[in-house]
């Protein structure tokens, strides 16, 4: 009995509080946080709304995506000690118990619905759980492991936060928050590729099947410049549809032209510098856009 | 009994726990009365 006792506390007691607050991919909640708010700060109503409501929904939506990171990284460990990015992360490292954190991801998953549930609405909480599933089961588990499109169909999951900011206030869905739903989808392919490219013996390694794996650095150029391709009308169409000033609609050109730019940049180069750049190019690219968005 | 670092570690794990449950009830406390009060 004080075996097992003693076992269990040498089993967890290497976790400290920052080991739990790196499981929830905090940069990755950061872009969660900020579209969602974006979806949430465009909708018509959010004036009627309580602000301690709206600072819930918040809440709930990166305790949401937080959760779902856990849990990927809970299912992803055995990958992730194999691969240079991803082998310092607290579950291949050994300081936190497997099953503490598949636990951590469901319970706080579990929460973040209810809780948006009960504070806001709940079609954005059923959106949220759909979103959670579905980049647990859908990508994570599934579609990570067994094909090249594993990021643009996963893609979908990190595309639905504005929906859910704008459902959380408005309690429903139109065209506008499927746009924002869509510049984040046809973002995220050669948002990742660009980083494949430079992590690409990572992913041979770890025997994950991206573009740049199976089909080689030049065929994923060429799609991650299609991407940016139809980037340019799509971030256009807050815009054009009405939604947006003309403000936005000239920062939104500039932006994804420049974006088109970088990746046809990565398609002349053969080294992986552009690659780089472009990831953190992608990066600022969303944040500025949802920025315009909030501010057009 | 002097406190290791396993204690000092735990004891930390244990109130973020702690400040946790705490934060939960207060949101939902809050998210009641704001209901109650017709927001």
């Amino acid at each position: 009995m004080n075996t097992a006792i003693q076992q269990t506390s040498v089993k967890t007691s290497e976790a400290t509080v920052s080991d739990y607050f790196a499981l929830l991919k905090p940069k990755v909640m950061s872009l969660v946080i900020f579209t969602g708010f974006a979806g949430m700060w465009v909708a018509p109503g959010l004036g009627s709304t309580h602000p301690f409501l709206a600072f819930v929904a918040m809440l709930c939506l990166a305790t949401g995506a937080g959760a779902a990171g856990a849990i990927n990284m809970w299912f992803d460990r055995d990958i992730d000690a194999i691969m240079d990015r991803t082998k310092d992360r607290p579950l291949p490292m050994g300081k936190i118990d497997p099953d503490e954190a598949l636990t951590f991801g469901i319970v706080l998953s579990v929460f973040s619905v209810m809780l948006m549930g009960i504070a806001l609405n709940w079609v954005a909480a059923g959106i949220l759980a759909f979103a959670n599933l579905f980049y647990v089961f859908i990508y994570t588990m599934w579609l990570k492991r067994s094909t090249p499109q594993n990021i643009v169909i996963g893609g979908a999951a990190g595309a639905f936060p504005p929906m859910i900011g704008w459902a959380a206030i408005t309690g429903d869905i139109t065209l506008y928050p499927l746009i924002m739903f869509a510049i984040i989808f046809f973002w995220t392919p050669p948002h990742f590729w660009a980083l494949s490219l430079f992590a690409n013996e990572d992913y041979k390694r770890a025997k994950i099947p991206m573009m740049t794996v199976t089909a080689g650095a030049h065929a994923t150029k060429i799609q991650m410049i299609a991407y940016t391709l139809i980037l340019l009308p799509l971030s256009l169409m807050p815009w054009l549809m009405g939604f947006e000033s003309a403000l936005y609609g000239v920062i939104a050109g500039i932006l994804s032209t420049l974006f088109i730019i970088s990746a046809i940049r990565v398609y002349q180069k053969a080294d992986l510098m552009p690659a780089k750049m472009m990831f953190g190019y992608s990066v600022f690219y969303l944040f500025a856009l949802f920025l315009a968005i909030m501010i057009g | 009994m002097p406190h290791s670092d396993l204690h000092k570690q735990k004891l930390k794990k244990n109130l973020a726990v702690l400040a946790m449950i705490i934060g939960f009830i207060a949101i939902i406390w809050v998210i009641t009365m704001i209901r109650i009060a017709g927001g």
